[in-house]
């Protein structure tokens, strides 16, 4: 075994060289499908939030019902039900969690009163604690909950947080509040 | 070779329950017994290619900076995982979240490497790797069959609680690894102690 400080410096630049090629060519060939993966993600998402069943193929059926809409400087999505009539806009939902950033959608109804949905694009909450925040009978707690001005979202009758996950749910909920509270006074916006 | 190396990987050196290693892990993913299943399959095909790779270069790693190497090895092997995965099993991929990425600080990894592929043939290499990860996948599943069933009331997310009972929460939490398998190496221990004394060492 040659342990001369050269052999070492040219066998360490040469293994990195041969790793770092082989990740890098690899990442490259798969970075269209991770990304796609990533968008097909986020179009389930926004599809759930404004109660459209995504089917084998969210994508195309996202481009069927569903146009991006700007509201105020919010970059929201805008979907129509098979008559032309707006079913709901989807709005992005980002923030701290509990470990970590929180990336989601709400859906809220055209007129602005009632939360449509939520779901969440990515969380860092622990596995089988906070991590179900993400589990369906959480989420769809929020389903039709009336908005009004004002008047803060929180947990209690008909709304449980998650038992052993306190932080958590209360990030969620101080998210969603956030937003609503913004989102809220677009409403005439929209109207217009 | 094979069903020596088995033995010694599963039982009387199992990684997690008589080197200890690989604890901080078996803290995180066990309370679900699917995170552990697949965590554990990380693990088998990150230690069996790391143990692979560095066997082959055995001969050429210089000395003192060996353990560099090791860490460059196994963490290309984990991204390479990790990207497979995103690419081809999104579902998964997402499930499991940042622990794909901690595969690489599993001191199991680096313990089969300095100890057995640093020295051996590929081949064997490769096996001892596998085995190993199998011997810490094997507990990982019984700590989360025990954890899932008493902290959620299910297994593999199927419902198991069929009397209705109060499930802990404890369980659900860290702690609960500590316990368990601070039991189960006693057990084991017990066990060991108890073959020595029958057998004399039968397995030498």
């Amino acid at each position: 075994m040659n342990d001369s400080y050269g052999y070492t410096i040219v066998f360490m630049l040469v293994l990195s060289a041969v790793f770092t090629t082989v990740l890098a060519v690899t990442q490259g060939a798969y970075l269209p499908v991770i990304s796609e993966n990533e968008r097909n993600v986020e179009r389930k998402a926004i599809l759930k939030v404004l109660n459209i069943e995504p089917g084998p193929s969210a994508s195309s059926v996202f481009e069927e019902r569903v146009v991006p809409a700007a509201v105020g400087d919010w970059d929201a999505y805008l979907a129509y039900d098979d008559g032309g009539h707006p079913l709901g806009y989807a709005f992005p939902l980002n923030g701290q969690g509990l470990w970590g950033s929180i990336r989601g959608f709400i859906g809220i109804s055209p007129g602005f009163d009632r939360l449509l949905g939520l779901e969440f694009v990515e969380q860092n909450e622990t596995p089988g604690l906070g991590g179900r925040i993400d589990e369906a009978w959480f989420k769809n707690q929020f389903q039709g909950l009336e908005l009004r001005a004002g008047e803060d979202i929180a947990y209690g009758s008909g709304l449980d947080a998650i038992t052993g996950a306190t932080s958590s749910s209360q990030a969620v909920l101080s998210l969603l509040n956030a937003a609503i509270a913004e989102l809220l006074p677009l409403k005439e916006v929209v109207g217009s | 070779m094979i069903r020596s190396l088995l033995v010694r990987n599963i039982w009387d050196e199992n990684q997690v329950l008589r080197q200890i290693l690989g604890i901080c892990s078996l803290l995180a993913v066990t309370n679900l017994v699917r995170n552990s299943l697949v965590m554990g399959l990380g693990l088998i095909f990150a230690v069996g290619l790391s143990s692979l790779t560095i066997s082959y270069l055995r001969n050429y790693i210089p000395h003192r900076i060996r353990m560099i190497v090791q860490t460059l090895i196994i963490a290309a092997w984990v991204i390479l995982f990790d990207l497979i995965i995103k690419a081809h099993l999104p579902e998964i991929s997402r499930a499991l979240g940042p622990y794909v990425g901690l595969i690489i600080t599993n001191c199991i990894i680096m313990g089969r490497a300095e100890a057995f592929a640093q020295k051996n043939p590929p081949l064997a290499s490769l096996l001892d790797g596998i085995f190993a990860g199998l011997g810490y996948m094997l507990v990982l599943v019984i700590i989360a069959v025990i954890r899932e069933t008493m902290g959620f009331g299910t297994i593999l997310g199927f419902n198991v609680n069929f009397l209705g009972l109060e499930t802990w929460t404890i369980m659900v939490m860290p702690p609960a690894a500590f316990f368990l398998i601070g039991v189960l190496i006693w057990i084991v221990n017990i066990i060991m102690a108890r073959q020595a004394a029958a057998g004399g060492g039968e397995r030498g």
